[in-house]
């Protein structure tokens, strides 16, 4: 989920370019724009400001995976005191550990936030060359260094979730997902998805296409229109930037959807149901008070594994989708909620535990 | 374009003989018209700062410094230059030769393969191992490249068409075993190789790779200017007929460019993963192959061209990078400059051709004289 291969797609450039305007403005003036922030970073006092700097591998205005980070960034600086030096977009691994080398050496950063599993290698490297500098990397493998934190997400409970807001608006029963690639993390969140919908109605058909790529819109929607004409009546773009384009599916024919990753609400205001979202601020915070508290060299955490317990992982609000949703489909979202937090629910299998 | 698909040999059909004839006009373009391409390039961006809500001056000096501004950045530029020139120099002389071959990409792709399965399956000494991946990424780029002119040669498969094909079949391939049977840790990437490792040169963060681009464009030049296969492949490149006419066995020399110009792309790929990434992921390059492209051109496709084109490139996307965090302009940025200099310097090619022509009608008398670019 977090691999962003480079390619500039029709759909997403066009986004990008209405998108762009808005970031190039928020981009100069961070602390006369959001008076919130600015009123925190007082009351954050004593403490000095973090210089941070974070490497996204797309778009921060995505509204998807790359979106998830920047916004979490932009929520949190304030009361963590995040002075945010840099924030890269577009990082390919080629250019990682040079980048990253950048904004150390150049913008004196002091915390790398790396939103790209691709960049793994390339942090394990610098990390080495900068132990005064901690790392927070997405996806990472093996153990960390005791300067760098991984995270990952569990998205099976949110999904689960999901999948029951789905199945209360499908007619037919028959539910299309989109998805980008099929690794292991998103075939369980996809199978989780399904047995959510099952929950709702034990006869709902969930139809799975794998398009092999995070990028391409064009191939997300083509997958979205086919899905409609096999008789689904509800979508789930879960491609990234692919599902981007099932977002075009599903406006083109009408039909209500899910977001993944972000709260799409925006992309489609009629037809979003709701959204699979991510949050990273619970890990931010984390790994910014375990550095103020022990210092960079070992402000490692571990592995952070965002789930729906420290909301990391989380449903979107239904929007207008308020009033459509039957009063008791949102009283078993909010009981199997609870149940997977509690443990007693496996979100993959849709099976109770003792 | 048309494709001479069932002529076994093609002889000069007319779509080579257009691509000859840009292919001339490109390497006489003097050396003015590429400084103007930049410049013109540069100035034109300056409306996009302005849109953007920043300072042009504050922007380019940001490049500038990110560039050139302190040795490490330097070395951040010369290392990525490495690729540029090691790619360019493939390309150009293919394209000397009149041989299209615009599968870099792939080139790149399958030399970092055989540079990584090197690194990952030989066993011994690691400067052993690491002659060996350099060896063996020359070996999968020339095969490739090599499989083009087999299909040019034997059945007259235009080289535009299978050697861009080819490339999506490099990327899906390496993606394919990335994903499946050389997959490790996670999907998309393979074992790391941090033993094996060009080694940095000058107690910098630069490495070696740089002297082995350096080491590429002096044997290029010494090739095209002071051998046979030289002579012959500027021959070729001028005229299909006359190189035929002069007792030149044209399908030879088309398959030793492909085999030299596809190990260059090649070497650029084992350059690639065993001096920066020490790992092969699916996503390992951005599309260096076609950058690379316009680099051969704007060097005009000789070898010190390619090398100064190279580094301005270079310089371009590692400046970018601090420009976008010092003066909070989208390092995109860096390729739309790109961009712009490659379309100046094409449209100052028409002008050039005019040049051509008042020469022709004229004599050489009254030829305006145009700055030449020593390569």
């Amino acid at each position: 989920m977090p691999r962003r291969i480079g390619k500039r797609r029709a759909t997403a450039l066009l986004l990008t370019l209405a998108l762009s305007m808005g970031v190039v403005a928020c981009g100069d003036d961070d602390e006369s724009a959001s008076g919130g922030s600015g009123s925190t970073s007082a009351e954050a006092g004593g403490t000095e400001p973090i210089k941070t700097a974070v490497l996204l591998f797309g778009k921060a205005n995505d509204l998807t995976w790359n979106t998830s980070m920047a916004d979490s960034i932009e929520r949190t600086k304030g009361d963590l005191n995040l002075d945010v030096v840099s924030q890269l977009e577009s990082v390919t691994a080629a250019d990682g550990a040079r980048a990253m080398r950048q904004v150390i050496e150049q913008g004196g950063a002091e915390l790398v936030i790396l939103h790209a599993s691709a960049l793994d290698q390339a942090t394990k490297e610098v990390a080495k060359e900068h132990p005064e500098v901690c790392f927070v990397q997405a996806f990472g493998t093996g153990t960390p260094a005791a300067n760098t934190s991984y995270y990952v997400d569990d998205a099976t409970g949110v999904n689960y979730l999901a999948g029951m807001a789905a199945a209360s608006q499908s007619k037919s029963g028959t539910i299309g997902v989109v998805g980008g690639v099929d690794l292991d993390e998103i075939v369980k969140s996809v199978e989780a998805f399904e047995a959510g919908a099952k929950a709702i109605n034990p006869n709902a058909k969930v139809l799975v296409t794998w398009v092999g790529d995070f990028e391409d819109p064009l191939k997300g929607k083509d997958a979205g229109l086919a899905q409609i004409t096999q008789g689904a009546d509800v979508l789930y773009a879960f491609g990234d930037g692919t599902g981007l384009g099932t977002v075009e599916a599903a406006k083109d024919k009408g039909v209500p959807l899910i977001g993944a990753w972000f709260d799409q609400y925006e992309l489609a205001p009629d037809l979003m149901v709701t959204s699979f979202v991510s949050n990273w601020a619970p890990l931010v915070t984390q790994v910014t008070e375990k550095m103020r508290a022990e210092g960079p060299e070992t402000c490692g955490i571990g592995t952070f594994v965002a789930n729906l317990e420290n909301t990391g992982t989380s449903l979107a609000p239904f929007h207008d989708f308020e009033d459509k949703i039957p009063a008791d489909v949102k009283a078993k979202i909010e009981e199997a909620e609870a149940a997977i937090a509690a443990g007693t629910l496996d979100p993959v299998t849709g099976k109770t535990k003792a | 374009m048309t494709t001479g698909a069932q002529v076994p040999v093609p002889p000069t059909t007319a779509s080579s003989d257009w691509r000859r004839r840009a292919l001339a006009a490109v390497s006489d373009a003097g050396l003015r018209s590429r400084v103007l391409a930049v410049v013109l390039a540069l100035v034109t961006a300056v409306p996009v700062v302005l849109a953007a809500g920043s300072d042009p001056f504050e922007v380019y000096r940001a490049m500038l410094d990110g560039s050139f501004g302190s040795t490490l950045a330097f070395a951040d530029v010369l290392n990525r230059a490495d690729t540029f020139i090691l790619l360019g120099l493939g390309i150009a002389i293919s394209i000397r030769s009149g041989f299209f071959n615009v599968g870099a990409e792939g080139q790149l792709w399958l030399g970092a393969l055989g540079a990584a399965v090197m690194a990952l399956h030989m066993p011994g000494p690691s400067w052993f191992v690491l002659v060996a991946a350099l060896v063996l990424g020359f070996v999968f780029g020339a095969l490739w490249s090599g499989l083009v002119a087999l299909l040019k040669i034997a059945f007259g498969v235009d080289e535009l068409i299978s050697s861009l094909m080819l490339n999506y079949v490099a990327i899906l391939l390496i993606g394919y075993l990335t994903f499946g049977p050389m997959k490790a840790y996670r999907a998309g990437q393979t074992e790391t190789f941090e033993d094996v490792e060009l080694p940095s040169i000058f107690g910098n963060r630069l490495h070696a790779g740089f002297l082995l681009s350096l080491v590429a464009v002096v044997c290029i030049w010494l090739l095209l200017s002071r051998t046979r296969l030289g002579y012959e492949i500027r021959t070729l490149g001028a005229s299909a007929d006359a190189a035929r006419y002069a007792g030149i066995h044209v399908n030879g020399v088309v398959m030793r460019v492909a085999l030299i110009g596809g190990g260059l792309c090649g070497l650029a790929g084992a350059n690639a993963v065993l001096g920066v990434q020490h790992v092969l992921l699916s996503e390992f390059s951005p599309g260096w192959g076609y950058t690379a492209i316009a680099v051969a051109l704007l060097g005009g496709l000789g070898p010190v061209g390619v090398l100064l084109a190279a580094i301005l490139f270079a310089a371009l996307e590692v400046g970018a990078t601090n420009m976008q965090f010092t003066a909070g302009v989208p390092a995109s940025l860096g390729s739309l400059v790109e961009g712009l200099v490659l379309v100046f310097f094409l449209f100052s090619i028409p002008l050039t051709l005019s040049r051509v022509r008042a020469f022709l009608r004229r004599g050489p008398g009254s030829a305006p004289t145009v700055a030449g670019e020593t390569d």
